[in-house]
């Protein structure tokens, strides 16, 4: 520890490293040196491989004054040498801290709290004793946990009595008969499905044990409610010319048709199935009326797909007539698109109706104002 | 000057291989880079001392991001050189 290395020393320790003779060593160094203090001297630079650089920089001349007597004089330029090590040398010397990398700061971080001792100390302590309030934490919800799992137990013994048995298999024979009576007694077994269901979800909460498979059940509902929905959709593109008053019939023989298709499938996913269909045609009922209504071609809704060829201006020019249109339909679709020069080809876009804006792409205005929003698009990713 | 020519004359003049006087420096790189990781500075007569200089940790300012760093310290060789060796560079020989 800063002590001074003498050439007698240094001959020493590179006879030992290299296991060459003493002589040898002291003579190689001092040649070495010789040369390279030559080489310097000649306005040479010298370069050692896995050692360093000495490079020679000028250095321009400067006036100063002599401090005691006052005058001024001018110091000439010259030149003086540098040395740069090579890269083998500097992490040999920065070997205690070459484990080490540089490290963002958060920026919610205040600066004192990086310099001066007693900072450090107190932030020190206040990481301390947040760790201390954790552990406390920890052993107070450890045994939160341990009484949890005690009243859990108690309560899945009672629900696996009650619980045993999946409501929706009872349900679904109960919906099967409703279906060949009436649309009524259809709504009100979709109510006790959904009563059902809630209690269903009751049960889950309490026992947890039937989680898996009310999980497979629920994914299973939703596909058949699906399932349902594209029949019916099918159903009335075939039968639109059909009038609206007999829809009601036509509904419950649609129902009926599915029955009978899902029958040759198995017993009891038959039985699900067939309860989905009819809750499918419950709840699709209501919206049905509304979405044959707003067809305006107004309304229409055009998509488009980003290409390495077709750009949101090229889009905005054959769609609205100019170019500089284009921050309308990134503004419509910003929630999936990022910096404008970035999105990625094949990104679906939807291309909004001009009046939804009330832009004319005829007004020098609105173009004016299209181009500042541009603008504004790209500054937020500056 | 570069490398090869640098040994090439060691080589002739102290009438060794290439091979010994390459594996010498290795040597020096390896005794200054572990000498100067103790802090050590290696003073040689009449051309200058390699010393270690510690670089404390720091905050900067990453030039592309804009984030803060803490950059961590690290050690660093600097040479100073002789006065002999400065008046020679100085006078040109």
């Amino acid at each position: 520890m800063e002590n001074k290395i003498t050439l007698p020393k240094l001959v020493a320790m590179l006879a030992l490293t290299t296991g060459k003779q003493k002589k040898l060593c002291e003579d190689f160094l001092r040649e070495l040196f010789k040369v390279i203090g030559d080489e310097l001297s000649r306005g040479e630079n010298v370069r050692i491989k896995g050692f360093g650089t000495f490079k020679l920089v000028g250095v321009e001349s400067r006036k100063s004054v002599n401090v005691a007597t006052g005058e001024e004089h001018e110091i000439p330029g010259h030149l003086k040498v540098i040395f740069v090590p090579a890269k083998e040398l500097a992490s040999l010397a920065n070997a205690a801290f070459e484990a080490f990398e540089a490290v963002e700061i958060a920026d919610d971080l205040p600066v004192d709290a990086l310099d001066g001792e007693v900072n450090v100390d107190e932030f020190e302590e206040s990481v301390f004793r947040r760790e201390e309030k954790e552990s406390e934490d920890e052993t107070i919800e450890d045994m939160a946990t341990a009484d949890a799992y005690g009243a859990m137990e108690s309560v899945d013994n009672s629900a696996d009595g009650i619980g045993k048995e999946p409501e929706a298999h009872v349900d679904a024979e109960n919906l099967e008969e409703s279906v060949t009576c009436d649309e009524s007694e259809i709504q009100n077994a979709n109510d006790v499905q959904c009563e059902s269901e809630e209690e269903g979800t009751r049960v889950e909460e309490q026992s947890g044990r039937h989680r898996f498979a009310w999980g497979f059940l629920s994914g299973f509902l939703a596909a058949a409610v699906s399932c349902g929905i594209i029949f019916l959709l099918v159903y009335f593109l075939g039968f639109s010319c059909g009038s609206r008053a007999g829809s009601d019939s036509a509904d419950l023989e649609a129902v009926r048709n599915s029955q009978e298709m899902e029958s040759e499938l198995s017993q009891v996913t038959s039985q699900e199935l067939e309860a989905d269909t009819v809750m499918a045609v419950g709840r699709s009922e209501a919206p049905e009326g509304n979405s044959e209504v707003p067809t305006n071609p107004s309304d229409v809704v055009v998509y488009d797909t980003i290409s390495t060829t077709r750009y949101l201006t090229t889009m905005a020019k054959e769609h609205y007539g100019n170019f500089n249109l284009w921050p309308i339909i990134y503004e419509e679709n910003k929630s999936i698109l990022g910096h404008p020069d970035r999105i990625k080809p094949g990104t679906a876009v939807v291309v909004p109706s001009l009046k939804k804006y009330g832009v004319d792409p005829k007004n020098p205005a609105h173009i004016k104002e299209a181009k500042e929003k541009g603008r504004a698009i790209y500054a937020r990713y500056k | 000057m570069d490398n090869k020519t640098l040994t090439d004359i060691l080589s002739k003049r102290l009438d060794v291989s290439l091979d010994t006087v390459n594996s010498m420096m290795d040597g020096l790189t390896k005794i200054v880079g572990d000498s100067c990781a103790e802090l050590d500075s290696v003073a040689l007569p009449a051309f200058g001392t390699f010393e270690p200089r510690k670089r404390l940790e720091r905050v900067a300012l990453h030039p592309a991001s804009g984030k803060r760093l803490l950059v961590p310290p690290k050690i660093v060789v600097t040479f100073k050189p002789s006065a002999i060796l400065k008046q020679r560079v100085r006078n040109g020989e």
